[in-house]
């Protein structure tokens, strides 16, 4: 993709609207919760009735302040809120509460790595404001649902500091996870508490003005953003390089577009208006925030550890690959199960793959993850400490987790005695006759590996363990080899 | 029974003088006779208001605990919700608005046993100074039927001054309590911005509005005031601090206390019989052995461009939510969104309201706003400052309340002239301040003029003090009106 | 500060969705101007280096409160003052996607 433009230069950025997970709004006191009957989480400020006043919530402003505090930014020491007017009839009160001009949380750092090299992206500010209600179209009219108007969104818009639909990915994908570690948000795309629009420009490289950009709009998925933005990218470069004379503020215009899913495509969905006149002023019903040092000192203080932190301990100190440590990272709660499985197991790595991939690929067709299976962590880690400790092989660890699966909440060590085909044979007189009748069986083996052919004992080891279907122990297996070939 | 004030009326119902259902007929009585000259009511809650008269009879023949305003008839601003009830701010928009909540005023008066008997009439939204942009009907002034009571409050203020309730709320945004109150001889308080909860208040400039007592004397005000005068958590610009007890604190004599007034900028505007009653009331100060002083207070000469930039912006986007959607007429020749708007708005609001609107969107709006909404923000800081230093050299500051009497309805056609019968009350609102205006005397043509008392943020008290002293000593709350000065059989 | 011209007018009524009718245009114009031309008074204050009024009371900041469910609408009431609903949702005329 990239060599195509190699004389030009994308410039995106993003603007992500993360729902609040708090227990009422940002301003009314009606419940925050997702999926109920049109209507029902509604009180007489959502609904913007006359005579009705807002009143913040502080747990909203506790979590912006703890973002803040994660991306290391500055919390404002003064900000406020603003009216933002448009009549739309999802807008209870055709204006909207938001921070326009003193904004909660100003500047600040997102670090993402990227094909394996760490980057910062700069966050230009983020703020709280309150979401709409939901428009549901019907043919011939449309209804409207408030459940979801006033619940508190942190917006956090980023400098315009991303060169390439990766780099979008990794800043997103970052944003998200810091979220969830934070527990401030769901941080759930389907279900809308985490939405993304981005702003795509290009231009030549080594020009240092910025071209017109163009806005695409709520795509639903992190692919769907790649494809949209390299849609964009393309389609962008394309115009340029076929108007090569032309004025290129004429070329492409300030406007937005969607993606189109069948088309796989970037199209228009209307000329960006000149920038629709909001009429922003302070809003008078709500005094300023003034938040002191120690009210953030406090909030601080309750960090957990973040996302990339965790990612370097594990690359670090656990020494566990980028790859495998990122597909832990990437989600939370698959991280916090691993974080207690270690608990009881030293072997970072073999859990991880353990958890990574043997139980997560048992489970899949299920479609429950594996930290919401009744499967416990503390369990996982007894099946490798089994393996560790040499009490079971492999293989019949494999055939264990199978069971696990299928019992859920059922133990390994009950598995393991309740089963005698899972008993590890340790007895050198049990194991002996069936090192004898490999021997027997793979006689050019034998005369491979005294021929210098090391491959041949491994194949042998591997014959002894299936005669005896896995249980031997591989250790004694080896040795009683070693012994009767030598011999 | 008309002439006794609440507070008197009160005592009788708890000595058992009179029982609550005979003070609620007596006022329903008195509502059918004199009303349908007044117009001041757009709906009497008489089954509601006997209902709870008898259970409170029943109460205190129980001798179980009565509150502090029982018995007491009191009308209420219909801009001010009362849960189940129609709330119009008469206007055609809300003529079938159900009000699905009780402001907070309204549950802090009901807890102390007030009876609330009716809706009054207001300026539409209550945008203007007349109640003559009701959508409903043209409230009269008792003192003068052919004149206007004032407004946007006239309905309470005529319902106080026609003796139809001894007690009525208002709202003021730019002296909609006090104008009207000069105009019917009536007691009418604005208390310090904060001070009383505005939730239930359909908002319509939300840093300038509060809610405020009407009532023909100044205890009465005390009486009511520490009822509604408290902390409203539904309302962020609530005041964090406990209610006050203004009652207790009325009767310290005056003597050596300092009255400010801001002489240079009234010799413009105060002519002739206005500047000979204002006098006359700065004339009893000096008896009660307080000392005019002059203060410093120029920038009340912008007060009006201030005024008509900040409330009309505010109020473009607090009557936004006006749109025929959730609430309200929707026009029915709406077919499109568009439509529902532009055509429910249209047809739901009058000429007043739309063009505060439009001035409010046009100061706001960008290109405009730095010239006009905060330039006037601007001044505003100016104006408070001011007063903190005229503050400083006195203790209340003396102003005339309007710049001349009841003027007949009909009379002042021009908005822009309408506008300055505001003249004297807007700084109180931009200053957050406490304001009250009450009657001197009646002049040659029988009508009666106010006096406004000013004073420094969270000075309520402090100007109920020197309004009950001027008060005593000068007796013009006993007027009654001559059309309403008789028994209703 | 300005004179209001005809188009002003116009763009701001679709601002705030305030129609009027053709009589009421030039009554309307007339009236704006007049009070836009008496505010123009403000000009006289010199205003430099002064900070805009936010917040009438100076003290006031941080007012917040803790996060709990209260007093909520029942949706029968709430939808007994719409004009038009269905399905528990106050039904509008069709919106072309913003």
């Amino acid at each position: 993709m990239h060599h195509a433009y190699a004389k030009w230069q994308p410039i995106i950025g993003l603007e992500i609207h993360i729902q609040l997970k708090t227990r009422t709004k940002l301003f009314s006191r009606s419940p925050n919760r997702f999926g109920d009957e049109p209507n029902t989480n509604i009180d007489v400020i959502n609904t913007g009735q006359p005579g009705a006043l807002p009143v913040l919530n502080r747990e909203a402003v506790e979590k912006a302040v703890l973002f803040g505090c994660a991306i290391k930014a500055k919390i404002a020491p003064f900000s406020r809120f603003d009216r933002k007017s448009y009549f739309y009839p999802d807008s209870p009160r055709n204006f909207q509460i938001t921070q326009f001009d003193s904004p909660i949380i100003i500047g600040g750092v997102i670090v993402a790595d990227v094909a394996g090299e760490t980057r910062e992206f700069g966050v230009h500010h983020a703020h709280l404001e309150d979401d709409a209600g939901m428009l549901k179209h019907f043919s011939g009219f449309a209804g409207v649902d408030y459940n979801r108007a006033g619940v508190p969104l942190l917006e956090v818009v980023s400098e315009p500091c991303m060169f390439s639909a990766k780099d979008a990915t990794a800043y997103a994908m970052a944003v998200k996870t810091i979220a969830q570690y934070l527990d401030i948000s769901d941080c759930n795309m389907e279900e809308g508490s985490f939405r993304i629009d981005t702003n795509v420009s290009v231009r030549p490289l080594g020009e240092s003005t910025f071209r017109n950009k163009v806005e695409v709009k709520n795509m639903n998925s992190f692919t769907n953003m790649e494809m949209a933005i390299e849609s964009e990218i393309a389609r962008q470069v394309h115009a340029y390089q076929i108007n090569p004379r032309e004025d290129p503020k004429k070329i492409i215009k300030s406007e937005t577009v969607r993606l189109d899913l069948e088309k796989k495509e970037t199209v228009p969905m209307r000329f960006k208006e000149a920038a629709a006149d909001y009429r922003y002023f302070p809003e008078p019903d709500l005094p300023p925030l003034i938040l002191s040092q120690k009210f953030i000192d406090n909030i601080r203080q309750d960090m957990p550890e973040l996302p990339h932190e965790r990612f370097k301990r594990y690359v670090n100190e656990l020494k566990l690959t980028e790859y495998n440590a990122s597909i832990l990272i990437n989600e939370k709660e698959l991280s916090d199960y691993f974080e207690e499985a270690l608990r009881h197991c030293k072997n970072a790595a073999s859990l991880c793959n353990w958890i990574t991939v043997e139980f997560v690929g048992r489970l899949k067709e299920s479609g429950i993850p594996l930290y919401r299976s009744e499967i416990l962590a503390k369990q996982v880690a007894s099946l490798v400490n089994f393996i560790e400790e040499k009490k079971i092989t492999g293989r019949i660890a494999k055939q264990v987790a199978d069971i696990m699966v299928r019992v859920q909440g059922k133990d390994p060590e009950t598995i393991i005695r309740e089963n005698p085909d899972f008993q590890p044979i340790h007895d050198t007189s049990a194991i002996e006759p069936f090192v004898d009748q490999a021997l027997i069986e793979n006689v050019q083996s034998l005369k491979d590996f005294k021929a210098g052919k090391d491959k041949a004992f491994n194949y042998l080891v591997g014959q002894v363990m299936k005669l005896s279907k896995g249980k031997a122990s591989p250790d004694i297996v080896k040795e009683l080899l070693m012994q009767k070939m030598q011999a | 029974m008309y002439r006794k004030t609440a507070f008197a009326l009160r005592d009788a119902f708890v000595a058992g003088k009179c029982t609550a259902s005979q003070i609620a007929a007596y006022f329903l009585q008195r509502i059918q006779a004199f009303d349908r000259d007044l117009n001041a009511f757009l709906s009497v809650v008489a089954d509601r208001v006997m209902e709870r008269a008898e259970e409170l009879d029943i109460r205190r023949a129980q001798g179980k605990p009565i509150g502090k305003l029982a018995g007491i008839p009191i009308a209420i601003k219909d801009n001010i919700h009362i849960k189940g009830e129609i709330t119009t701010c008469a206007s055609r928009f809300l003529s079938n608005y159900k009000a699905p909540f009780n402001a907070t005023v309204i549950k802090l008066i009901e807890a102390e046993d007030g009876l609330i008997i009716g809706k009054t009439n207001l300026d539409e939204f209550a945008m203007g100074s007349s109640t003559e942009n009701s959508a409903f009907q043209v409230t009269k002034n008792p003192w003068d039927l052919t004149r206007s009571p004032g407004g946007s409050s006239g309905g309470s203020a005529a319902v106080v001054g026609g003796r139809l309730a001894p007690l009525a709320l208002g709202s003021d945004t730019g002296g909609s309590i006090r104008q009207p109150a000069a105009f019917t001889g009536t007691v009418g308080f604005k208390p310090t911005y904060g001070r009383v909860s505005r939730f239930g208040l359909v908002a319509f400039g939300s840093s300038l509005d509060q809610i405020g007592p009407f009532a023909n004397s100044v205890r009465d005000i005390a009486m009511i005031m520490e009822v509604i005068g408290t902390y409203c958590k539904y309302d962020s610009t609530s005041l964090d601090i406990a209610p006050e007890n203004y009652s207790d604190h009325l009767s310290a004599p005056l003597r050596g206390k300092r009255v400010g007034v801001p002489w240079k900028c009234l010799e413009d505007v105060l002519k002739g019989s206005e500047y000979d009653l204002f006098h006359q009331g700065l004339q009893v100060f000096k008896e009660l052995g307080a000392h005019i002083i002059d203060v410093d207070l120029n920038k009340i000469s912008y007060s009006i461009p201030m005024y008509y930039i900040l409330s009309t912006a505010e109020a473009s986007t607090n009557l936004a939510r006006f749109d025929g959607v959730r609430y309200g007429k929707r026009s029915e020749d709406a077919h499109v969104i568009d439509e529902v708007y532009d055509l429910s708005r249209k047809e739901g609001f009058g000429k007043e309201v739309q063009r505060r609107i439009m001035l409010g969107t046009f100061v706001l709006s960008s290109g405009y706003q730095d010239a006009y909404y905060k330039k006037a923000q601007k001044v505003r800081t100016m104006l408070i400052r001011e007063f903190r230093e005229a503050f400083a050299k006195c203790d209340i500051v003396a102003i005339p309340t309007t710049p001349g009497s009841a003027f007949t309805i009909n009379s002042i056609p021009d908005p822009l002239h309408m506008y300055f019968q505001d003249l004297y009350t807007v700084c109180a609102n931009l200053a957050g301040l406490p304001a009250i205006s009450l009657p001197i005397c009646l002049d040659t043509d029988n009508l009666p003029h106010g006096i406004q008392l000013l004073g420094p943020q969270l000075a309520d008290g402090r100007v109920l003090h020197f309004a009950h002293q001027f008060e005593k000593a000068r007796g013009a709350h006993e007027l009654v009106p001559p059309l309403c000065d008789r028994e209703v059989s | 500060m300005t004179k209001l011209d005809r188009q002003t007018l116009e763009d701001v009524a679709q601002l705030c969705r305030i129609n009027y009718s053709k009589q009421d245009k030039e009554s309307l114009l007339v009236d704006l101007a007049s009070i836009l031309g008496y505010i123009k008074l403000l000009d006289e204050v010199d205003t430099e280096g002064i900070a805009p009024c936010d917040h009438v009371l100076e003290t006031m900041q941080n007012v917040m409160r803790i996060d709990q469910v209260d007093e909520t609408l029942q949706r029968e009431v709430f939808l007994e003052n719409s004009p038009s609903h269905v399905g528990g949702m106050v039904r509008v005329p069709p919106v072309i996607k913003f």
